[in-house]
């Protein structure tokens, strides 16, 4: 009398199979790595157009950056410091500061979603200084702190504000049935935030982190642009600038760029992983 | 033969096991009436009422998820406390934690109660079996079907042999089709595991099918305007002429009522 | 199809209608038509691919094979008159209940009277008069529904889809509305296709019930409804029509 739960399996298939997006998405993606080769030299061939009616020695051709970046790798910068010591030691503050902004960041933001008169009562303090670009920190930092630790502060403050944002409006918008499954069993306060509230949080906590490095990536390149050691890509940047010889610069740029991206699609792909149990995946 | 006669059922109302008085107010807005009543060990209940009427709000305070404003709600004589006692609930939408698997979702209540491991694996397995849910115990939720996810709350709420199973309108967002078939699985289930149940719906046609007893509620500020014996043979005919015109009686009162 | 008196003219016809994904077949050469004026429920167990069904119908997507046309042409919805009432509201959020109901006969460039005139005839059958402006999230789901079938009858359509409209609504709001939109059929005369899982409402609505297999999904009989209105859900002859119509969808 039972109804033939293999009837249920298929309907689930075809659900999977209409909802799941990859697919789809399989498709689509093969196509799109094509349109994105001819695109990719598509714009080289512009760029070099470009470069060769402009004829300045301001805008280097593809080909030029090319090379740069070739000498970059071979025999590193002017004062002799190799590609690899410059990435690395960006790298490193980033790290730092990221990690920072994270273990201050989530604890707070979890801390403030709980209780919300946390926050709403210190809005008038807090959101004030969120709002200070990083950027313009970047003088008081100078005199105030020195070397690796005003770095770090920078990256800090680039990080820390979207890590705890995302983290506290995640808790906010915890699904109440949840809470209640866990209150019904009986479950206390303490339980119903690491068994409810953390895991349904983290989705939001990991986006959060996304777009803190993403922050702490662009206040890194300025900082190290003003700040005073002789290794860091901003610093490389700046070098070659000062000496008018763009097409390092652009080099530069470009492998800061590609950099920024692989941090991100790194996480990415660490968060699709994770979160396995959300179909819908976040860009 | 007025008892209807399910041969393992024993339906002599002796056990008082759930007593109800109570009275809620939010702010000003008078929702609860001066609600008593009370309900039998093993016993399955239904309480009907249009939609706001307080329906789930009574259920919550039975829980002890809300506080009643006056009265108090007793389980063997002691006030609910869901801390203490054992207590599930069936909620409407579809509660299964998108992070945990079918497995781990329904272990969930064990865990909090502080079961062994053995015993865990052991009960989590029988009750699998028991729902039909064999085979998709490594599934996620976004991966099954609404009806199965309801099945997985129902597996949840009973593998903790509870004093008390509360559903409301656990049916509700399900199509016709696997609504009727839900309806025979829980009457199954309840039938092999023998628990007290109290089922809010406002589906009329699932009360008089599911309950021994069926409460009318009036809109708010809500009391009981009636209570309906249900006295058929299980299973019982959605179109025999006897549950018509249960279904019939219980109809005109809501309509009665805006 | 029984000629139950109405216009006896075949408004929709479905010819050889077939749909597949990939290597999934889901409808399997479909034949059948409605008559101008019917009132056509359409059940089936679930699986029966009943979206893709609607979907096809209201060509939002196109078949694998077969055609359906309306008036001897081929179904287009910017020559013909498609409407279409969703399992959720579908109420533009952005748009009071005024301008929701109007937004097809705006689409299809009615001019300011016209759509006065019809937008206020019908918001007086449907009673809504005193919500005109008032916004999807400030009315109730009953409420949302009955915008979207205003909007849906508002525009006189050839062919009204309704896809279990009522599903998410309470049983009492549901039996008001099954009365409200016969009422509507009544008076603004349209061809409706109604496609539910709930075998009751597809017989205390429809002049005939098709009833549909399991997927590849083809027809498996066609139920002709002639019971009087209104019709009473415990009168012995509703009870034996839904009996046999359980019989046949054979869910499990």
């Amino acid at each position: 009398m039972a109804k033939n739960p293999s009837l249920e399996v298929v309907e689930s298939k075809v659900a999977v199979v209409a909802k799941t997006p990859s697919n789809a998405l399989h498709k689509i993606l093969k196509h799109d790595i094509a349109f994105n080769t001819v695109n990719v030299f598509f714009a080289l061939v512009l760029w070099t157009t470009v470069a060769m009616v402009v004829n300045s020695p301001f805008v280097p051709t593809p080909i030029k950056v090319w090379n740069a970046t070739l000498r970059l790798i071979q025999f590193g910068d002017i004062e002799g410091f190799t590609l690899s010591k410059h990435i690395t030691a960006s790298i490193i503050r980033i790290l730092c500061g990221f990690g920072l902004s994270c273990v201050l960041g989530i604890p707070l933001g979890i801390l403030m979603g709980l209780f919300p008169k946390l926050y709403t009562r210190t809005r008038a303090v807090i959101e004030p200084i969120r709002f200070i670009p990083p950027i313009a920190w970047i003088p008081m930092s100078i005199v105030i702190l020195v070397g690796f630790s005003r770095y770090v502060f920078l990256i800090w403050l680039g990080a820390f504000f979207p890590i705890w944002i995302n983290t506290l409006v995640g808790v906010g918008r915890v699904n109440q049935v949840y809470m209640n499954v866990a209150k019904v069993f009986g479950a206390g306060k303490n339980i119903r935030v690491t068994k409810i509230v953390v895991p349904s949080v983290l989705p939001d906590i990991t986006s959060g982190m996304r777009v803190g490095l993403g922050m702490a990536w662009m206040c890194i390149v300025a900082a190290e642009m003003i700040g005073g050691e002789a290794v860091g890509v901003g610093r490389l940047i700046l070098k070659y600038a000062e000496l008018l010889q763009l097409a390092p610069v652009i080099s530069g740029m470009l492998i800061i760029g590609v950099i920024g991206f692989l941090m991100n699609e790194i996480l990415l792909q660490v968060e699709k992983r994770m979160f396995k149990w959300r179909w819908e995946v976040s860009l | 033969m007025e008892m209807g006669s399910v041969p393992m059922k024993d339906v002599m109302m002796t056990k008082e096991k759930i007593k109800v008085h109570v009275d809620k107010y939010f702010g000003d807005f008078h929702v609860l009436q001066n609600i008593h009543f009370t309900i039998a060990e093993n016993e399955f209940v239904c309480i009907v009422g249009p939609s706001g009427c307080g329906k789930t709000v009574l259920l919550q305070i039975i829980a002890g998820l809300i506080p009643p404003t006056k009265g108090q709600v007793t389980m063997d004589g002691e006030p609910i406390d869901p801390a203490k006692q054992n207590v599930s609930f069936v909620f409407q939408e579809p509660s299964c934690l998108p992070w945990r698997t079918l497995w781990n979702d329904i272990k969930f209540g064990l865990e909090i109660k502080g079961y062994s491991q053995d015993e865990i694996q052991e009960r989590v397995k029988k009750i699998i079996e028991i729902v039909g849910l064999t085979g998709f115990e490594r599934y996620y939720p976004h991966q099954i079907s609404g009806g199965m996810k309801q099945r997985v709350a129902i597996a949840r709420a009973f593998v903790t042999q509870p004093d008390l199973l509360l559903m409301d309108e656990p049916f509700g967002h399900l199509d016709a089709q696997t609504r009727y078939y839900m309806q025979m699985e829980i009457l199954r289930i309840w039938e092999q595991m023998k628990r007290t149940v109290i089922f809010v719906t406002n589906n009329v046609e699932e009360a008089v099918y599911l309950g021994e007893r069926v409460f009318v509620l009036s809109p708010p500020p809500a009391i009981i305007k009636a209570e309906i014996p249900i006295k058929l043979q299980r299973p019982r005919d959605l179109t025999d002429q006897k549950f018509l015109s249960i279904r019939k009686e219980i109809t005109v009162f809501y309509e009665v009522m805006i | 199809m029984t000629d139950g008196g109405h216009g006896s003219r075949e408004k929709i016809k479905f010819t050889n209608f077939s749909k597949s994904f990939g290597d999934l077949l889901v409808l399997d050469n479909l034949n059948f038509s409605v008559k101008e004026n019917d009132f056509l429920c359409i059940v089936g167990p679930t699986g029966c691919g009943k979206t893709t069904l609607c979907n096809l119908i209201t060509t939002l997507i196109p078949p694998s094979k077969g055609t359906v046309e309306i008036n001897g042409e081929p179904a287009d919805p910017r020559k013909h008159n498609i409407s279409f009432v969703f399992q959720e509201p579908s109420c533009l959020p952005w748009r009071n209940v005024w301008d929701d109901i109007k937004f097809g006969l705006e689409i299809k460039g009615y001019s300011r009277e016209q759509i006065r005139e019809r937008v206020s005839r019908i918001i007086e059958l449907v009673g809504l008069k005193d919500f005109v402006n008032y916004y999807p999230h400030q009315i109730s789901a009953g409420m949302k529904q009955r915008v979207a079938i205003a909007r849906a009858f508002v525009t006189k359509p050839d062919l009204l889809l309704m896809d279990e409209p009522f599903g998410q609504l309470d049983i009492k709001t549901r039996f008001y509305m099954m009365d409200e939109v016969l009422k509507l059929w009544r008076e603004i005369k349209a061809t409706i296709v109604y496609v539910t899982h709930n075998l009751e409402e597809a017989i205390y609505l429809g002049e005939e019930v098709i009833v549909l297999t399991q997927k590849p999904t083809h027809i498996k009989s066609t139920i002709p409804v002639d019971l009087s209105r209104p019709r009473d859900y415990s009168d012995p002859k509703f009870v034996e029509k839904r009996k046999l119509v359980t019989e046949l969808v054979k869910w499990w």
